[in-house]
C-alpha cells in the first residue's frame, strides 16, 4: 500500500558546495558551472535558479553579459587569439584571419569534428610579447602566421 | 529638511532627498521622460531627461540627480535641446520610421492613398501603437521632422508564438519599462536583458516564447511598453480606444477594479484600473475579457424550439410563453439554478421571484460551497492583511495564471521578511519562492494538511512510508515561531471533495496559531450568492419530479429527462448535446450596471461599458416582466437603483453561515451543471478564449 | 607586533643570504605571464633539467616581471662571491650554457649578460653594465615596482624582508586621521585613470557612518594593450594587498575583496597564495596583530566585460548582477557594495600606499611634479624598441618615455595612444606634453590605467579609431541610449570609410555622435569612446580625408584602399618577398626587378615585412578607383 502523501520530487533544487545561496553568488556559481563543463547548459541555469531562488531569466540575463561565459559545448582545444590594441598593432587581425581559414571556423564557433573552437579575447595582458595566442590555457608569444600554422598541426595529432 | 534650488530661472522650495525630475513635475515643469514610469524606480537610461546644471560640465539626467541646495537647473537651454534632440535621433536611425516621417501624413485622413491587402483603404497604419506611441509623441514634441543619422534597420525576428501577447524587438527602445515592471510587480522576472552593447535585447532566457518561460500574462509589460515592441494580440489593430469604464472583473472573487477600453460601442480591452490601487491583473481579467464578451455566438434573440429547430420570436412573445409555462408549474416542480456569476442584483431579483411568484424555495446556484468560511462575518480577511503577516502558508494557490494578484502581495510580504510555506500538487511558480513547499500527490491533499496540524499539535505519529516528513516538520516550526500567520485558500481546495474536512482542520490550525484566514472561491459573486441566502444545494431535488428548469447563466446539466421544460437564460448559447426549450438572451457584465461582492464581503460596482448585443436583456429585466405578466407585484423596478434601494431594506431571509455540503451527495445529482475552475457563466472559459487554451490545456470541453 | 618583527628579522637574515649566498648558487627566472609568453617555462625546465643532468646544487627561485619584456625571458645567476647577473633573452639552450658554465667553470660569460645588480666596481671588473644603469631603466624612478622581478611573489619573507608591512604597522599605531592625512600631503591620486585625489575617497569612506564596510580592489585591466596591474599582482602581490589592508584598518572597514578579471589566472593563483601566507602570520582573521581590527580577504574573478572595470558596474558584479554602471551620486563611498560603504581603489593606487605609510606622504612629493606628484606604471608597448613595463615620475614628457626609455621607433614615429581604449591618439606634434591628468585631458585623451601604445608609420589611425570603437561597442554594458546606439553609427560610419565607401558628411556625422556620446552618456566607457576618434580626427585630419575623397590608406593597412607596388629604384632582386608570397602574386628571377601582380595580391604584409630595402609601398588601388568614381558621379 503507498502510505505516501508527497510527491517524489524530480524537480528539487540542486545544492552547491561551498555556496550558501545569497543572490551575490550568482557569477561565482556561473563561473563554478563554467569551469565544470567548459559552458552552461541549460540544465545548470534552471538549477542556480532554484538554488537561488530566483528565475532563469535573471540567471540568462546575467550569464549573457559577460563574455566568458559560453551556452554551447566548446571544442576539446580552446584557441583564443588576443585582440588587444599591442596585438592589433602587431597584426593580430591577420593570426584571427589565420586561425580562421585553417579551421575553417569563424568567431565563436567549433569545428565539426568538436576538436577546436575558436575565440577571440580582448586582451590577455602580454602585449610586450604581440602578438599572442592562447591554447588551452597556455601562452604564446611574438606569434606569427606561420608560427600558428605550426602549432596547431602540433595540436592536430592525436 | 526642504532646499532651495531654481529650474529654468524659477526659484523652488522642494524636499531634500527629491530628484530633479521630481521636483519638476510637482511644479509644473515638464521634462521629457521615455524610460521613466510611475511606481518604478528611475533608470536613466534612455537619457531624454538629461539637463544643464550650472558647475558641472555632462549633462546628468534629472530623474538621477538628487536635488542639492543652490542647485541651478537649465531644462531648456539650446545645448540641451540639441542634445536632446540627437539623443532622440539615435533612437530613431534604429526605428522604423514611416509612422513619424511620412510627407503625406497630413494628408492621410483625407487621401487614405495606401492600399494593404483588406478590401478597404485604411491608410498606412504600419504600426500598432500608432497614435498611441510614447515614440511619436516625443517625436512632436521636439519638433524632429526627419532622420538625420545613418540607419540600421535591426531585422531582428518577430516572436508571434505566445497567447495574447506579440513581442517585435524591431520596435524595442530598450527603455526597460517591461522588465523593470516584471521584475518589481512579480518579483521573478520572465523578461530580462540579455547580452550587452550593441547586440542587447530584451528577451527570455534561452530565447523561450513567454510561454516557456513561465509568464504569468499579467500584461503588465504591455502597458507599460511605450512603443509597440509589446502588443495585445487582441486589440492590436483597433487604435486608440475611445472611451474608458471602470468596472469590476467578475471572473473571480477578489474583484480587481479593471478598465475597460471601448471603441464603437464595443469593449476591446481592459487595464487594471490604477487609481482604485489595483495595479495588476491576471490573465483572465487582463487579456480574456474582449473575446468573453464579443464572441460572435452570443445570443442575441429569445429563441423558442419547435420541436425541430429554433425560431425567433419577440420578447412580448417570449415573456407570454414563459409567464403561462410557469404559472402551470407547481411550486415543488419548479427549480431555478443560477450562476454565481451573476450580479446581486440580478440575484435578489431571482430570489424573490422564486419566493414570491413561484411560491417556492427552490432555488440554488452550482458553485461549490465551502463550509462555514466564506461569507460570514470575521472569517474572511482581505488581502492587505498579507504584508502584516510573518508567515503565510497557502493552500492550493494557483498563482501562475489565475490570482495574479495574491502572488504579488505575498512577494511583496516575502521581501519584508515573510516566511511562505506552500501546500500545492502543482510545480506553481509560487512554490519555487516558497521556504517550505509541500507537494501532496492529487487526491491527497486533505491528508497532507491533516498531518501537518497534528504534528503542530504534536498528536501525530511517523507514518512509515511517507517521505518529506521533515519538510512537515520545517513548515510546523515555522508556524510554531510565527508570531502573525495567515492562512490563504485557494479556490482547488476550497472546493475539493473532502472540504468539509479540510475547512474544519484549517479552522484548528488557525485557532492554534490565532491566524487570520483568506479563502478564494472561484466565482465573482459567489460571496454575494451565499449571502443572499442561494445555496448549492437543496435536499430532496430530483430530475424527475421537475416540470420546469430555470437555469440562468448556466449551462444545461449533461443528464436531464425529457418531460422537464428548460429556461435557458445566457449569453452564450446551449451546448448541442441538450435542448433547451427556450432560449433567453441576456448581458455580459460590461454591458450591466450593478455590484458584487468579493471574498472579503466588500461590495464591487460594475458599469455598463458597451450596449448589449442585438435584443439581450438584463436578467432581473426579464425576470420583473415575467412577474409582472404572471400578475405579481413589487416588481415594478425600471432601474438598477430601485433595486438596490429594496435590497438595503428588505431583509434577507438566510443571512444565516450556510451548512458544509457533503460532496457525494453534491455529485450524485444529476441536475449539477458542471462549472469548471475557470468560468463565466456556466462554460469553461478556454471556450470562448483562443489563448488560454495554451495555458490550460486539459480545460477545453 | 613582537611576533612579526621577529619573523621580519628572520626574513631578513634568509634574503641577506640569498642576495650574497656563501655557498649555494641562486638562479632567479622571470615568469610573469610575459615571461611566460615568451618561453620562459620552457627555460625553467631546461634549468632543472641541466641541474640534474651536472648534478649542481642550486636554488632556483621564479621571480615576477622586472620590467623591460622585450628582454624575456630573463634568467638570473648569483654565484657566491658575486652580484646578481642577469642574462636576457634566455633560450633552453642557451640557459643550458649560461648555467653549465657559470656553475661548473664560474665562468659568467661577461658577453651574453644583459647586466648586473653590484656595485660601479663590478662594471668596471667584468664590462657589464649595471642593470639598472641600462637605457630603458635608468630614467624609470621604481616605487611600486620596487620589488618586481627581484623577490619571489609567492614568499612572504622576501616581501617582509624588504620592508613589507612596515606600512601597516605604523597605520595601526597611528589613528585613521593621520593615515589620511599622510595620503593628502602625498597628493597620491587615483591610478586607475581619472586622478581623483585618494585621500578624499577614504575620507568620505571613514565619514560615513554603518554597520560594516568594504574594501573592493579593482584589479579588472580590462584596458588591452595595459598590463600593469597584472605584472604588478604577479611580481609583489602583497604590495597590494598590505595596501587593502591600510585601507581597511582606515576606514573601518571588515571585508576586502579583490576583483580580478579572468584572464589573469597566475595573478589569481599568487593571490590566493599570498592571503594564506597573510593569514598564518596574523595578518588576516579577527584581531589582527592585537590592534582588536578585523579584516578579510576575498578573491572575485572578472567574466570578461571590460564595463567592469568601471566601480559602479564593478559593484553591480559582485552583487552578482549584470555589470551596467549606475548613475552617481550616491557614490561607492556612501553606498556601495550591498549599500554599504565601499572604498574601491585601483590596484596600483593600493600598491603605493604602503611605500607612502613607510616612508611618509613628503617622501612621495619628491618625484612628479606638484598637483601631480609621485609616479605611475605605464606599459609601454607597439612599434618601439623598448618594450615592457616602466615606472616614471608623473610630468615626463612623452618624447621622454618613447625616445629616451624605449629607445625609439624603427619606422619613423607617427602616433602614440594613451590611455587604453578610451584615450586618445596623439601625433608627433604632441611629443612634448608632459604626462599629468589635466594635460592628456587638455590634448583630447586621458592619463587612464597607463597604457602607452606607440605607432609608426605603418599604422593606419583610420583602422586603429575604428579597431577601438569596435572594442568599445562589443564591450557597451548597453543601457544607456548614445553609448550604445552611438558605437555603432560610429562603427558602421568608420567601416564605411575603411571599405572606401565614405562621404563627405561622414565627419561631421561622426562630430556630433561623439559630441553627443561625451555629454550625455550615463557612465566614463561611453562618454570616452568616442575619444580615439575625436583625436584621430583633430591630429590626422589629413590621414581620414584621404581615406574618404582619396580612397587612399598611406599606411597601407586597409586593405581596399591601397595595393602593393615594388619600387624599382629600390629593389634589390633577392627574391625574398617572392618565396614568402603565399599566392604567388610576385614573379622575378634573382637579380632582376621584382614585380607584383595587384589582383592576386591577398595585403598580408608577408611581403613588407621581409623587404630589407623598404622597396614595397602601398598606392592608391587603381582597380577600385574607376569604380568609386562611377559612383561619386552616381551619388
Amino acid at each position: 500500500m503507498d502510505d505516501s502523501l508527497t510527491a517524489d520530487r524530480t524537480t528539487d533544487s540542486a545544492t552547491f558546495e561551498g555556496f550558501s545561496g545569497r543572490p551575490d553568488e550568482l557569477l561565482s556559481l556561473l563561473q563554478y558551472c563554467q569551469n565544470q563543463k567548459g559552458f552552461i547548459s541549460q540544465e545548470n541555469v534552471r538549477e542556480i535558479a532554484c538554488f537561488l531562488k530566483v528565475s532563469e531569466a535573471r540567471v540568462f540575463g546575467v550569464a549573457s553579459f559577460y563574455a566568458q561565459f559560453r551556452f554551447l559545448k566548446p571544442g576539446d582545444h580552446q584557441i583564443r587569439v588576443c585582440m588587444g590594441t599591442a596585438c592589433h598593432v602587431q597584426e593580430g587581425d591577420q593570426l584571427s584571419h589565420e586561425t580562421q581559414s585553417l579551421l575553417g571556423v569563424g568567431l565563436g564557433e567549433t569545428t565539426p569534428d568538436g576538436r577546436f573552437d575558436y575565440q577571440e579575447v580582448a586582451c590577455l595582458g602580454c602585449c610586450a610579447q604581440a602578438s599572442v595566442v592562447e591554447i588551452d590555457g597556455k601562452i604564446y608569444g611574438k606569434m606569427t602566421r606561420e608560427k600558428l600554422r605550426k602549432l596547431l598541426e602540433a595540436y592536430e595529432q592525436p | 529638511m526642504s532646499v532651495t534650488i531654481s529650474i529654468d530661472q524659477r526659484p523652488l522650495t522642494v524636499d531634500k532627498g527629491m530628484t530633479i525630475l521630481e521636483a519638476a513635475r510637482q511644479n509644473g515643469i515638464y521634462i521629457p521622460t521615455l524610460c521613466d514610469y510611475p511606481g518604478l524606480a528611475s533608470h536613466g537610461s534612455c537619457r531624454m531627461c538629461i539637463v544643464e546644471i550650472q558647475g558641472r560640465h555632462t549633462t546628468p539626467t534629472a530623474c538621477t540627480t538628487p536635488v542639492e541646495e543652490g542647485m541651478v537647473v537649465n531644462t531648456n537651454s539650446p545645448k540641451v535641446k540639441a542634445l536632446r534632440a540627437d539623443v532622440l535621433q539615435m533612437l530613431l536611425s534604429e526605428h522604423p520610421s514611416s509612422c513619424l516621417f511620412c510627407p503625406e501624413k497630413n494628408h492621410c485622413d483625407d487621401c487614405m492613398v495606401t492600399l494593404r491587402k483588406a478590401c478597404v483603404t485604411t491608410g498606412c497604419r504600419s504600426c500598432p501603437k500608432d497614435e498611441q506611441c510614447d515614440l511619436q509623441d516625443m517625436v512632436n514634441r521636439l519638433g524632429i521632422p526627419q532622420g538625420n543619422f545613418p540607419v540600421r534597420y535591426r531585422m531582428l525576428p518577430v516572436e508571434k508564438n505566445d497567447p495574447f501577447i506579440d513581442r517585435d524587438n524591431n520596435l524595442c527602445i530598450l527603455c526597460g519599462r517591461c522588465i523593470r515592471i516584471c521584475e518589481s510587480l512579480h518579483f521573478s522576472n520572465t523578461l530580462t536583458y540579455t547580452q550587452r552593447g550593441t547586440y542587447s535585447l530584451v528577451g527570455t532566457a534561452f530565447n523561450r516564447t513567454l510561454l516557456e518561460a513561465g509568464c504569468s500574462f499579467c500584461g503588465a509589460c504591455v502597458e507599460a511598453c511605450p512603443t509597440g515592441a509589446l502588443t495585445e494580440k487582441t486589440r492590436k489593430w483597433d487604435g486608440k480606444p475611445e472611451k474608458f469604464t471602470v468596472s469590476t472583473c467578475p471572473l473571480c472573487s477578489i474583484g480587481c477594479q479593471i478598465n475597460l477600453l471601448t471603441k464603437n460601442d464595443r469593449v476591446i480591452g481592459s487595464l487594471p484600473d490604477h487609481r482604485s490601487k489595483t495595479n495588476v491583473l491576471c490573465v483572465k481579467g487582463r487579456f480574456g475579457i474582449t473575446e468573453l464578451v464579443n464572441h460572435p455566438t452570443r445570443l442575441k434573440q429569445p429563441q423558442k424550439f419547435s420541436g425541430q429547430h429554433w425560431i425567433g420570436i419577440s420578447w412580448n412573445v417570449m415573456i407570454q410563453i414563459a409567464a403561462d409555462k410557469l404559472t402551470a408549474c407547481a411550486p415543488k416542480k419548479f427549480e431555478m439554478v443560477i450562476s454565481a456569476n451573476c450580479s446581486n442584483e440580478d440575484l435578489f431579483v431571482a430570489d424573490k421571484f422564486v419566493r414570491e411568484v413561484m411560491k417556492s424555495d427552490r432555488i440554488r446556484s452550482s458553485a461549490r460551497n465551502s463550509g462555514g468560511i466564506l461569507g460570514a462575518p470575521g472569517k474572511s480577511f482581505p488581502l492587505s492583511i498579507l504584508q502584516e503577516a510573518s508567515t503565510i502558508l497557502c493552500l492550493g494557490l494557483d498563482g501562475d495564471y489565475a490570482h495574479s494578484v495574491v502572488e504579488v502581495e505575498i512577494h511583496r510580504a516575502k521581501d519584508k521578511g515573510a516566511k511562505v510555506i506552500s501546500i500545492d500538487p502543482y510545480a506553481a511558480r509560487i512554490n519555487r519562492f516558497a521556504d517550505v513547499w509541500l507537494q501532496p500527490i492529487p487526491g491527497k491533499e486533505t491528508d497532507l494538511v491533516v498531518t501537518l496540524a497534528e504534528i503542530t499539535q504534536g498528536t501525530s505519529t511517523i507514518y512509515p512510508g511517507q517521505i518529506e516528513m521533515d519538510r512537515v516538520s520545517q513548515a510546523a516550526r515555522l508556524l510554531h515561531k510565527s508570531n502573525s500567520t495567515v492562512i490563504i485558500i485557494g479556490p482547488s481546495f476550497l472546493s475539493s471533495p473532502e472540504n468539509t474536512q479540510l475547512i474544519e482542520t484549517v479552522e484548528r490550525l488557525a485557532n492554534q496559531f490565532s491566524a487570520r484566514i483568506i479563502a478564494l472561491p472561484e466565482q465573482g459573486n459567489l460571496v454575494g450568492s451565499l449571502l443572499q441566502g442561494i445555496s448549492p444545494h437543496k435536499d430532496g431535488s430530483s430530475a424527475e419530479n421537475l416540470d420546469v428548469l430555470y437555469l440562468i447563466g448556466e449551462a444545461i446539466p449533461a443528464s436531464m429527462p425529457g418531460q422537464t421544460a428548460i429556461l435557458y437564460q445566457n449569453i452564450y448559447p446551449p451546448a448541442a448535446d441538450v435542448k433547451a426549450d427556450l432560449i433567453l438572451p441576456i448581458t455580459a457584465f460590461t454591458e450591466e450596471q450593478g455590484t458584487y461582492t468579493d471574498y472579503s464581503g466588500c461590495v464591487r460596482e460594475i458599469h455598463p461599458a458597451a450596449p448589449p448585443p442585438g435584443e439581450a436583456l438584463h436578467s432581473w429585466e426579464i425576470l420583473c416582466r415575467i412577474a409582472r405578466k404572471m400578475g405579481a407585484r413589487g416588481f415594478e423596478y425600471a432601474r438598477v437603483e430601485e433595486i438596490q434601494a429594496d435590497m438595503r431594506t428588505d431583509p434577507p431571509p438566510f443571512v444565516r453561515p450556510v451548512p458544509a455540503v457533503d460532496r457525494k451527495q453534491y455529485q450524485d445529482n444529476p441536475l449539477t451543471p458542471k462549472a469548471s475552475e475557470h468560468s463565466y457563466m456556466g462554460f469553461p472559459l478556454t471556450r470562448w478564449v483562443e489563448g488560454l487554451r495554451m495555458l490550460y490545456p486539459g480545460e477545453t470541453e | 607586533m613582537n611576533n612579526l618583527d621577529a619573523i621580519r628579522r628572520q626574513a631578513l637574515l634568509n634574503w641577506d643570504t640569498l642576495a650574497q649566498p656563501k655557498d649555494t648558487p641562486v638562479i632567479y627566472l622571470g615568469s610573469a605571464s610575459c615571461g611566460r609568453a615568451a618561453g620562459a617555462l620552457n627555460v625553467y625546465e631546461a634549468i632543472q633539467e641541466t641541474l640534474d643532468e651536472y648534478q649542481l646544487k642550486a636554488r632556483v627561485i621564479q621571480v615576477g616581471c622586472i620590467g623591460p619584456c622585450y628582454l624575456e625571458p630573463l634568467m638570473d645567476i648569483t654565484l657566491p662571491g658575486s652580484p646578481r647577473v642577469s642574462y636576457a633573452n634566455v633560450t633552453p639552450e642557451k640557459a643550458r650554457k649560461i648555467v653549465v658554465s657559470s656553475l661548473v667553470n664560474g665562468d659568467i660569460l661577461p658577453k651574453l649578460a644583459a647586466g648586473h645588480f653590484g656595485s660601479e666596481e663590478f662594471t668596471a671588473k667584468t664590462g657589464i653594465p649595471r642593470f639598472f644603469d641600462l637605457p630603458m631603466l635608468k630614467p624609470q624612478v621604481r616605487v611600486i615596482l620596487k620589488n618586481c622581478g627581484l623577490i619571489d611573489p609567492e614568499d612572504i619573507d622576501h616581501y617582509l624582508a624588504q620592508g613589507g608591512y612596515t606600512g601597516f604597522q605604523k597605520a595601526l599605531q597611528a589613528d585613521p586621521q593621520s593615515v589620511i592625512c599622510e595620503l593628502k600631503v602625498s597628493g597620491l591620486r587615483g591610478r586607475g585613470g581619472a586622478g581623483f585625489p585618494a585621500y578624499k575617497k577614504w575620507e568620505l569612506c571613514l565619514a560615513a557612518a554603518a554597520e560594516m564596510k568594504y574594501v573592493v580592489c579593482n584589479a579588472d585591466e580590462g584596458d588591452p594593450g595595459a598590463f600593469m596591474n597584472r605584472a604588478l599582482i604577479e611580481s609583489d602581490p602583497h604590495a597590494v594587498l598590505e595596501g587593502m589592508l591600510i585601507g581597511g584598518y582606515t576606514t573601518g572597514a571588515s571585508q576586502g575583496i579583490i576583483y580580478v578579471r579572468a584572464e589573469y589566472p597566475l595573478a589569481v593563483a599568487r593571490l590566493k597564495k599570498a592571503i594564506q601566507q597573510m593569514h598564518a602570520y596574523g595578518l588576516l582573521g579577527e584581531d589582527i596583530q592585537g590592534s582588536g581590527f578585523n579584516f578579510d580577504i576575498q578573491i572575485r574573478e572578472g567574466a570578461g566585460a571590460f564595463v567592469c572595470g568601471e566601480e559602479t558596474a564593478l559593484i553591480a558584479s559582485l552583487e552578482g548582477e549584470r555589470g551596467m554602471p549606475r548613475p552617481r551620486p550616491p557614490y561607492p563611498a556612501d553606498h556601495g557594495l550591498n549599500g554599504f560603504p565601499t572604498l574601491i581603489n585601483n590596484t596600483e593606487t593600493f600598491g603605493t600606499v604602503p611605500s607612502i605609510l613607510r616612508n611618509g606622504g613628503k617622501w612621495f612629493q619628491q618625484f612628479g611634479i606638484p598637483g601631480n606628484t609621485g609616479t605611475k606604471t605605464f606599459s609601454l608597448v607597439g612599434k618601439v624598441r623598448n618594450t615592457g613595463l616602466i615606472e616614471v615620475p608623473l610630468g615626463m614628457t612623452l618624447k621622454q618615455i618613447v625616445f629616451d626609455i624605449g629607445g625609439g621607433t624603427q619606422r619613423p614615429f607617427k602616433a602614440i595612444q594613451t590611455g587604453g581604449p578610451l584615450g586618445g591618439c596623439l601625433s608627433a606634434s604632441q611629443m612634448d606634453t608632459a604626462i599629468t591628468y589635466e594635460s592628456m585631458r587638455d590634448q583630447g585623451s586621458i592619463m587612464g590605467s597607463g597604457g602607452l601604445i606607440v605607432m609608426d608609420e605603418s599604422t593606419c589611425i583610420v583602422d586603429m579609431a575604428r579597431y577601438f570603437i569596435g572594442f568599445a561597442e562589443k564591450e557597451s554594458c548597453g543601457n544607456c541610449t548614445p553609448c550604445r546606439i552611438g558605437t555603432r553609427i560610429l562603427m558602421d560610419t568608420l567601416e564605411k570609410i575603411v571599405r572606401g565607401e565614405g562621404e563627405a558628411r561622414d565627419l561631421d556625422t561622426m562630430r556630433r555622435t561623439a559630441m553627443t556620446m561625451t555629454q550625455a552618456s550615463l557612465c566614463g566607457l561611453g562618454q570616452a569612446a568616442s575619444n580615439p576618434t575625436s583625436s584621430g580626427m583633430r591630429y590626422f585630419l589629413a590621414e581620414f580625408e584621404a581615406h574618404i575623397h582619396d580612397k587612399y590608406c598611406q599606411a597601407a593597412v586597409c586593405t581596399d584602399l591601397f595595393e602593393y607596388k615594388i619600387l624599382a629604384e629600390k629593389c634589390s632582386g633577392c627574391g625574398l618577398c617572392v618565396s614568402v608570397c603565399s599566392v604567388n602574386a610576385i614573379e622575378g628571377e634573382r637579380k632582376k626587378i621584382h614585380h607584383l601582380d595587384g589582383s592576386r595580391c591577398i595585403k598580408c604584409h608577408s611581403c613588407v615585412k621581409v623587404c630589407a630595402r623598404h622597396a614595397i609601398i602601398g598606392i592608391p588601388n587603381s582597380t577600385r578607383a574607376a569604380e568609386w568614381d562611377f559612383c561619386e558621379v552616381l551619388s
